[in-house]
């Protein structure tokens, strides 16, 4: 410890030693926070490129992302290329509890709710897209199975508080 | 949108608009200035923050709002112009007792503002007391009276 008072000329408590010390925490401190930054600029809290889940499952694939944050609208989007018909969407019980769901587009043509499961079904010819706008309830990861055409997709997503 | 990117934003319009307006537009705050920077803390607060009341959505845009400082900072730090260009540079609005009127009349700064500066920090009482009066970069106007260094 370099802790010099002169009371002869200058009254002063320094110590040199600690503050070239806290000169480096601080640069140490600005590295993380440019690094926090620039991972969150990513997308590793969300919305952005390392966020982003694209999945495939025949001819209908999923999209959305890997990292949420609490109560953050965040969109799921459903894709079919071609559709004979019907678009029929089942999310189980164990998704709605985790995500409020607050959007849907298109709206369906016809619901049914039971215990265990919504099922939503949606008339649709050629291709179609269906997105749904969520918002995590809970923090921490959660995992869901949604069924597009009794076809499951598992979405694993970790929310940020 | 990434909160990233609408920090980002958010600064770098914010820096550009204060300083289009100039720099008397802050150092001499009125009460309706108050009143008008409360509301544009809102509106950007609007802006910035958006649908999402995430812990972590702050975090990143409080982060994110530091890192522009930060960098600009060290920006201007090392490249003078830089500087110049986002914070302007000191100048003299009055040389021997003489107010240079035109510099005066562009920043918008008038000899009631300098007298003003020149009575509170000196006590002077008219302008011919004044060597040098210097509009600084934080838009206040020091003064520097004409027997200032006559011990040294």
């Amino acid at each position: 410890m370099s802790k010099q008072v002169d009371h002869n000329e200058l009254q002063l408590e320094q110590d040199l030693k600690w503050t070239e010390r806290s000169w480096i925490i601080q640069r140490i401190g600005w590295a993380l926070l440019l690094l926090f930054v620039s991972s969150a600029a990513l997308g590793l809290f969300g919305n952005g490129i390392l966020s982003k889940v694209h999945e495939q499952s025949n001819e209908y694939s999923l999209e959305y992302d890997r990292y949420g944050r609490y109560e953050m609208p965040q969109q799921i989007k459903i894709l079919a290329p071609s559709v004979d018909d019907k678009v029929v969407l089942t999310v189980p019980q164990s998704f709605s509890e985790n995500y409020d769901i607050q959007l849907l587009t298109p709206q369906p043509k016809a619901q049914q709710f039971d215990s265990s499961k919504i099922v939503m079904e949606f008339e649709a010819k050629g291709p179609v897209i269906l997105m749904f706008e969520v918002e995590a309830q809970k923090a921490g990861r959660h995992q869901a199975e949604i069924f597009v055409n009794n076809k499951a997709f598992t979405i694993s997503q970790f929310i940020y508080p | 949108m990434n909160p990233v990117f609408r920090g980002v934003g958010i600064y770098l319009f914010l820096l550009l608009i204060f300083r289009i307006m100039g720099k008397r537009s802050l150092s001499e705050t009125t009460t309706f200035d108050f009143i008008l920077l409360l509301i544009i803390s809102e509106v950007t607060q609007q802006a910035l923050v958006g649908k999402d009341f995430s812990l972590t959505g702050s975090a990143i845009l409080i982060g994110t709002l530091m890192s522009m400082d930060l960098i600009l900072s060290k920006l201007k730090d090392n490249f003078n112009f830089f500087g110049k260009v986002t914070e302007g540079m000191p100048l003299v609005i009055v040389d021997k007792g003489n107010p240079l009127k035109k510099r005066m009349e562009k920043s918008r700064v008038d000899e009631e503002d300098i007298l003003e500066a020149a009575r509170m920090n000196f006590g002077l009482e008219r302008m011919d007391q004044i060597k040098y009066a210097v509009l600084e970069k934080d838009g206040s106007i020091s003064i520097i009276p004409f027997d200032a260094k006559k011990s040294g």
